[in-house]
């Protein structure tokens, strides 16, 4: 079992090891909901107590890519609904031959790294493929339709996990906030028996 | 039983505790009133 928290608040320079010292092990910062700027995010990214992964606003190649050159270990993103906007997902966070995001080497993501021929990676192709295996995607699955196609957003190549958003889910389902309705948690099983 | 608690007992495998802002105020919430009622 593994538990993390999500940061909407907080993004003091020892935040990621004071949640490390609490047993957590992993932290979402929220870009959807919450005012982390990139600047923040880069510096968080280099305490490496922690996963650390953020939850994008939307679906956009330029805010997904972005985070990730700064140096954050996985993407969350919200409102996926289906096969073809999870694999958009793994399109815009992964380079070819997975996906299609842009390349840009000895900056903050890869510690500054410019060589290519160090002892870790042999070749350009080698640290490429050493990237995209360290990155985490999770399609959040927080409306009606996101679970009628759960099965097919899990089986797209490159997507890790999926991620229940709860308050959305019930919004969606008409019944905003009723986590005991007999509804919601038919629901919460469709999802589980997906997984 | 929580909510959380539930979601363990359905077979979640990761679970996010919530947000850091809810979770301090429970804390300080709880170590106010305990203060208080001793």
């Amino acid at each position: 079992m593994t538990y993390g928290i999500m940061n909407f608040e907080f993004f003091s320079s020892g935040i990621n090891e004071i949640l490390s010292n609490s047993g957590l092990e992993f932290v979402i910062y929220d870009q959807e909901h919450g005012n982390i700027s990139y600047e923040q995010l880069k510096t968080l990214s280099l305490y490496k107590s922690m996963l650390s992964i953020t939850r994008v606003p939307a679906l956009k190649y330029h805010l997904i890519a972005k985070s990730l050159d700064a140096g954050i270990n996985g993407i969350m993103c919200p409102k996926i609904e289906t096969r073809e906007q999870a694999e958009k997902l793994v399109e815009y966070s992964k380079y070819r031959p997975e996906g299609k995001r842009g390349l840009a080497f000895g900056i903050a993501h890869d510690n500054y790294d410019r060589n290519v021929d160090s002892n870790i990676f042999t070749s350009i192709n080698s640290k490429i493929k050493h990237l995209n295996n360290n990155i985490i995607l999770i399609p959040l699955i927080e409306t009606a339709l996101g679970i009628q196609n759960c099965e097919e957003i899990i089986s797209v190549e490159g997507i890790d996990m999926v991620w229940l958003g709860h308050y959305d889910l019930t919004d969606s389902m008409g019944i905003v906030g009723e986590f005991e309705n007999k509804k919601y948690w038919d629901v919460v099983d469709t999802f589980i028996n997906a997984c | 039983m929580s909510y959380l608690e539930i979601m363990k007992k359905k077979g979640f495998t990761v679970i996010g505790l919530g947000h850091e802002i809810a979770l301090l105020q429970d804390v300080l919430k709880e170590r106010l009133l305990k203060f208080k009622k001793n």
